[in-house]
């Protein structure tokens, strides 16, 4: 159905003129939808209500038009009526200063004061129930037959309600009966409200027409139901109300008051961690005479002895400062190692702080070794961003990923430790610290993968079980964990001992943990024996 | 031709860098090369996009004058003088200073706090309430104590008992990881490179 722009009439599907006022619907702007009734604009293919199809299908009847809502024109108010209106407005008001009543309403010939102020079915006899209690029914129960049935046209006695008058209903719309009380009964209830606060002025401005207009209460269509709407009535009232079916079964748990150390235990506890942590200012690596390196440790080790005085290796500084009190000792270590045998040295890191710590390193080995030289020994590259693709281009060309060195900021065919390095193949051994798995993933996956350079991976103790699979497969030449691995590399490589004391704090922070254990479950014991 | 030139730019561009990974071509190479230039250029842009945010979120909560104005102007003071430090005396040694007596033993800090937290952590996490706490339990010290760099000393079996878990069960438990990890890598190239998804065109 599509709605008639000029007249408002519903014609059917297809037609190109009006059935009622012949005009063109070429540029009709409404469709109606033949399943519910809704307006929808004329772009539309479905009813935005229903979703039903809005061009009516072949041999299906469309609803009666008369439970469509026609929407509301106001009356047009020439200036006439205009004119007239004010006049009977000032004709009434000027009755009511000489009898004392408010003009309450306005009036129009023909009525009396007190006719416009109380509306049509004012005369009509109220009962007791309606003036105490209104009911609903009838506004929302029967519906009539058709609009203009339901609805006929408002008198223009019905007096609007900004004016102080009655209420107006129309018909099928019940107002409640207590504001439909007799003037004289409403005056002397509420003095106040009968004081009229623009009496004893003169030339007041007219009403605007919109506000002299009738009142009229919203044209209630109350047409029944279809089978959509009840359809997602249910559907609605089933969301609403039902319970979701994830919640089915699903049992309410209640945060369980955590049974923590008591502030004392916890005083005590954490007094014996800084007992276990300056331990060794005390002991000085009375523990480190127990120290046996690991086979994996031993390895490297030996991979290192085994290099030929000037072989190239490249470090890669992959952690951060939080892990550098891991880290650093057996870093510190392998490049004490590497400069002992003569070995260059290139140094990067794919995280940016990285070769901060680098850098730091590699001060402590100059001011130990001052034939040890930057630049002829040992180069910084930098960061390396990109991750994966960054690794990808060390692999193709050195020269593509890094231009210039960090320090010194020269091209690296300039420094005699860069001078004969094209591509990482031309490194005799890698070595990545890194205090996570995803880092040596990547390497083992964009370089190692590609070019079958001697691998190893240096890292916290807490990652080591996360890269096993790659030492079984032999990707990972030697894996070692930093906690343990610089005391022990210390003293496998014979290189100037800084971590070996460290071994001293190991075992008394074992100590502290296998005791929290004990205690731990000691008490625990002894709460259940008391059924507390 | 909105969404049809971003789609079919990244379909060439995956398809030649996996091309250039397999293939040893010198036209494909040299590409390849660039196209991984241009990612480290875009990687590196983001890192300063990324500080030219980070300005602007905090200067429009100073300006904005909330109650934590104080720590954001710490933080772009900080900022700012880094940047200066790097950028404008690159050579004074600023910079290393900055690290070595700033950032390094902050961060290192942290970190030693965690010493704190994980024994006050073992208090609950070592309470035998059942036979998996008990398995949770010996395990743990088992791998703790074998970590030890004198545990060969402790007893001989220590070491190896320890290989025997990072072995078998972890390695097991980590190898399920990496594969599910893989094989969603390539999944998801594969729903790229056929232009299924392009998360990097805008709908």
């Amino acid at each position: 159905m599509i709605v008639c722009p000029a007249c408002g009439h519903r014609t059917p599907e297809g037609a190109e003129l009006c059935e009622a006022c012949g005009r063109s619907l070429a540029n009709f702007v409404y469709r109606v939808c033949p399943s519910c009734g809704a307006l929808n604009s004329a772009q539309h293919v479905f009813c935005h209500r229903c979703f039903a199809e809005l061009t009516l299908a072949e041999g299906e009847e469309p609803i009666p038009e008369s439970t469509f809502v026609r929407p509301y024109t106001p009356p047009i108010v020439t200036l006439e009526e205009e004119v007239t209106t004010q006049a009977v407005h000032r004709e009434a008001k000027a009755q009511a200063s000489e009898t004392g009543a408010l003009p309450t309403s306005e009036a129009l010939p023909g009525q009396t004061p007190s006719e416009a102020e109380l509306g049509p079915r004012a005369a009509a006899p109220i009962s007791e129930e309606q003036a105490v209690a209104p009911s609903m029914e009838g506004e929302m129960g029967e519906t009539p037959a058709s609009t203009e049935e339901a609805l006929p046209p408002l008198e223009a006695a019905e007096s609007p309600e900004v004016l102080g008058g009655g209420p107006v209903g129309a018909a099928g719309v019940e107002t409640p009966a207590v504001q439909v009380a007799p003037p004289d009964e409403t005056q002397a209830l509420t003095p106040e409200a009968a004081a009229n606060p623009l009496e004893g002025l003169d030339d007041l401005l007219p009403f605007e027409p919109a506000v002299t207009l009738p009142h009229r209460p919203s044209q209630h269509v109350s047409a029944a139901p279809s089978t959509t709407e009840d359809y997602e009535a249910e559907l609605f009232q089933q969301v609403a109300v039902e319970r979701a079916p994830l919640q089915e079964g699903a049992q309410v748990v209640l945060p369980r008051t955590a049974q923590g150390l008591p502030q004392i235990g916890r005083t005590i506890l954490y007094i014996l961690v800084l007992l276990a942590g300056v331990l060794p200012l005390f002991t000085w690596g009375q523990m480190s005479s127990f120290v046996q390196p690991r086979e994996s440790v031993l390895a490297l080790v030996r991979t290192i002895e085994e290099l030929p005085s000037g072989a190239e290796v490249l470090l890669s500084f992959d952690y951060s400062p939080t892990y550098a009190g891991e880290l650093d000792p057996l870093a510190l270590a392998v490049v004490r190692h590497l400069a002992r045998r003569s070995v260059r040295m290139v140094v990067m890191s794919t995280k940016p702080e990285g070769i901060g710590l680098a850098e730091a390193i590699y001060r402590t080995i100059t001011e130990e070794s001052p034939d040890y030289r930057y630049g002829e020994h040992y180069v910084l590259l930098g960061y390396l961003p990109g991750q994966e693709a960054g690794l990808r281009s060390l692999n193709t060309a050195l020269g593509d990923a890094f231009k210039i060195d960090y320090l010194q900021k020269r091209p690296l065919g300039e420094l005699s430790a860069t001078s004969g390095l094209a591509t990482l193949k031309d490194f005799d051994q890698i070595i990545v610290l890194s205090d996570d798995s995803l880092t040596v993933q990547r390497w083992v996956e964009q370089v190692q993968a590609q070019s079958d350079i001697p691998f190893h991976a240096l890292v916290t103790s807490a990652v080591e079980p996360l890269l096993v699979p790659y030492q079984r497969s032999g990707q990972l030449l030697s894996l070692i964990p930093a906690a343990s691995g610089a005391v022990e590399y210390e003293l496998a490589g014979s290189v100037k001992p800084s971590a070996l004391f460290r071994s001293d704090a190991y075992a008394a922070f074992f100590v502290l943990l296998l005791v929290v254990a004990l205690v731990t479950n000691a008490l625990y014991a002894r709460r259940g024996k008391r059924g507390s | 031709m909105r969404r049809f030139l971003p789609i079919a730019v990244a379909i060439i561009c995956g398809l030649w860098v996996l091309a250039d990974f397999f293939v040893s071509h010198p036209l494909i190479d040299s590409v390849g090369a660039k196209l991984l230039e241009g990612v480290m250029i875009l990687a590196a842009f983001a890192l300063f996009a990324g500080i030219l945010n980070l300005l602007g979120f905090h200067a429009r909560r100073i300006s904005k004058d909330q109650k934590d104005w104080g720590y954001r102007l710490v933080l772009m003071v900080a900022l700012g003088g880094t940047l200066i430090a790097g950028i404008v005396l690159p050579g004074s040694g600023a910079l290393s200073w900055i690290f070595g007596y700033m950032y390094y033993p902050l961060q290192s800090t942290m970190a030693a706090l965690l010493a704190f937290f994980v024994v006050s952590a073992a208090y609950r996490a070592f309470r035998l309430r059942n036979g998996e706490a008990l398995i949770m339990l010996i395990t743990s010290l088992v791998v703790l104590l074998a970590q030890l760099p004198f545990s060969n000393r402790i007893s001989p079996y220590l070491p190896l008992l320890r290989k025997w878990i990072l072995d078998v069960p972890v390695t097991a438990g980590t190898r399920g990881i990496i594969l599910g990890t893989a094989l969603g890598t390539i999944t998801t190239s594969l729903r790229i490179l056929l232009a299924v998804d392009h998360p990097y065109a805008q709908d």
